[in-house]
């Protein structure tokens, strides 16, 4: 481990360091300093709910706006007020209503394109869709980061669930604020997970009642929750590992993946529809030939590692959705640009995880989507309409689940 | 997981009796600036609160110096600039009674570490002064262990040419 250095330097830098770290000074009243600050914080959280800390962080990202400065900094962006006094309740299924019951069929999903502005297209109904049939409310992420009940019908929002930060407020320096990436509802439309993503060092998986009755209540450390068909697991990854949880007993199991050594899971998971299997998306950065990014299938009664159904290079999958025909997974895929970013998205590819045939589809401009049997796809598209079959249910939106 | 209703300021509490030593040293090895070290930690503490979830048990510190590296990150790009400037030997005279050139040395080797590239100075850090393996390392970085070999290499090479310059 001495490559490229004077034999001496391994002690010499051990020493410099040490120097180093035996400057630092303890202030004497760092403990009170810091007892103080978080009494601000609680009492902060005592005095504002959810809808308060909206207005002001709304209220100081216009006017930093209007100054020419935007730099909301995370804690002055939003939080979810768990009790109000800033401590946790304990978790309960009971909740009084429900969002989401079923209804009579809506529209049949059709091929045929949605009204569209820009160059998105409508994503193709898969072959493999269900039959047609709507739920009368589906839980969604607006545009500036809100966590909200919209009713199917009339497009309009219901309530509001939670609210962490606005995704498109740039903090000057430092970690964003905490914004809602992925959500995902219980089959009964009772209850709903959600990830902030990703301080201070990984997400936090929460629970809200659907119908609002309490505030949103932290469960776990993790990102990317997705809900078992049968409602009664809850997966989601935590860094290197995907953790199912029983959503009835508590208990969790935890799956590690050896890719994640390198490059932590970042969510992105979909239940096979028989419960056994998960599928998510790894993506290995930085090899000479371009990110790695791979469909990731997990056998949860396997004792084996994970296994790779399908890779692509220089290009990124996302959105994994397995369909019901119990066999393929539907990812999108992305372009990398040449300095590592993020590019256009290329389109659909369908997978069958049983032999690895692939064959491609042409639809892109996809941001989230999601179906469930017996209810219509669900598609969240970058200009941030939901749109359901051939129906524009809502505008406004980043992410979107039934 | 979730912190309980009564408890909170108690489990902190311990927490910061426990590491804020520890973590005030790493992050003055970080910083090089003991107002800054103490902001830096006492910001770690803070996100923890927040984020209104415990870490595992017995992983807090992990997690807590996870923070207090990332905190790290966005401190050194505000002074990517103000690096260029060569560090003020402000304390060389209360070494020079022993070895002033040696400890001149050192202290220039300590800024040296500092101004490496993120990931490069995270390893170096957690190897030299917090004497974890590569594997650790990996861990508490989000990395492979071979990832951290490669900053190690990387960050040594330099770190010889910056000493080359100082003979």
């Amino acid at each position: 481990m001495n490559d490229a250095l004077p034999p001496d330097l391994d002690d010499e830098l051990r020493a410099a360091l040490r120097e180093e770290a035996d400057r630092a000074t303890s202030p004497a009243d760092a403990w009170a300093r810091l007892d103080e600050r978080l009494a601000g914080d609680r009492a902060a959280r005592r005095r504002g709910t959810t809808k308060a800390l909206i207005g002001v962080a709304a209220a100081a990202a216009v006017a930093a706006a209007a100054i020419g400065v935007w730099q909301v900094r995370p804690e002055d962006s939003l939080q979810v007020d768990v009790t109000g006094d800033g401590t946790t309740t304990a978790a309960t299924t009971a909740a009084a209503t429900t969002v989401a019951p079923p209804t009579a069929p809506s529209t049949t999903p059709s091929t045929a394109p949605a009204p569209t502005t820009g160059a998105t297209i409508l994503p193709t109904t898969p072959s493999t869709a269900p039959a047609a049939g709507s739920l009368g409310a589906l839980v969604a992420v607006t545009v500036d980061g809100r966590l909200v009940v919209v009713d199917v019908a009339s497009g309009r929002e219901l309530r509001e669930l939670a609210a962490l930060g606005d995704p498109r407020v740039e903090p000057v320096e430092g970690p964003g604020p905490n914004v809602i990436t992925d959500v995902a509802v219980t089959p009964d439309g009772r209850r709903v997970f959600f990830d902030s993503c990703c301080e201070p060092a990984v997400g936090t998986i929460f629970e809200v009642p659907a119908d609002g009755s309490r505030e949103a209540e932290p469960i776990a450390m993790g990102t990317g929750p997705a809900v078992s068909p049968d409602g009664t697991k809850l997966a989601y990854t935590a860094i290197d590992s995907v953790v199912v949880r029983d959503l009835t007993t508590g208990e969790e199991r935890t799956y590690p993946d050896p890719r994640a050594t390198e490059n932590p899971l970042a969510g992105q998971l979909t239940w096979s529809l028989d419960g056994k299997r998960v599928y998510y998306v790894h993506t290995r950065w930085g090899a000479p030939t371009g990110p790695v990014s791979a469909l990731v299938e997990l056998d949860l009664a396997a004792e084996r590692a994970p296994r790779t159904v399908a890779e692509v290079t220089n290009e990124v999958f996302e959105l994994p959705l397995a369909l019901d025909d119990g066999r393929t997974v539907s990812v999108f895929r992305r372009a990398v640009n040449a300095g590592g970013a993020l590019g256009a998205q290329l389109g659909e590819r369908f997978v069958d995880t049983m032999t690895g045939a692939t064959r491609d589809g042409s639809d892109t401009g996809v941001a989230d989507r999601v179906w469930r049997p017996g209810g219509a796809p669900l598609y969240v598209l970058e200009d941030g309409r939901i749109v359901s079959g051939d129906r524009v249910v809502a505008t406004g939106y980043r992410a979107a689940t039934w | 997981m979730a912190i309980p209703a009564t408890g909170e300021r108690a489990w902190l509490e311990e927490q910061f009796r426990l590491h804020h030593r520890d973590l005030l040293r790493l992050a003055r090895v970080l910083t090089g600036d003991d107002a800054l070290a103490d902001e830096l930690v006492q910001e770690a503490f803070v996100r923890v609160h927040r984020s209104l979830v415990r870490p595992r048990a017995g992983a807090e510190l992990a997690y807590l110096r996870r923070t207090v590296i990332n905190l790290s990150h966005g401190h050194h790009r505000r002074l990517r600039v103000a690096r260029a400037v060569p560090p003020e030997p402000e304390r060389a005279a209360e070494s020079a009674e022993h070895d002033a050139v040696a400890a001149s040395r050192r202290r220039a080797l300590a800024e040296a570490v500092r101004s490496l590239p993120g990931r490069q100075r995270d390893c170096v850090v957690l190897h030299y002064y917090e004497e974890l393996s590569d594997v650790e390392i990996g861990r508490a970085l989000g990395i492979s262990a071979g990832s951290v070999k490669t900053h190690l290499h990387r960050a040594r090479a330099a770190l010889a040419a910056t000493l080359e310059d100082l003979r």
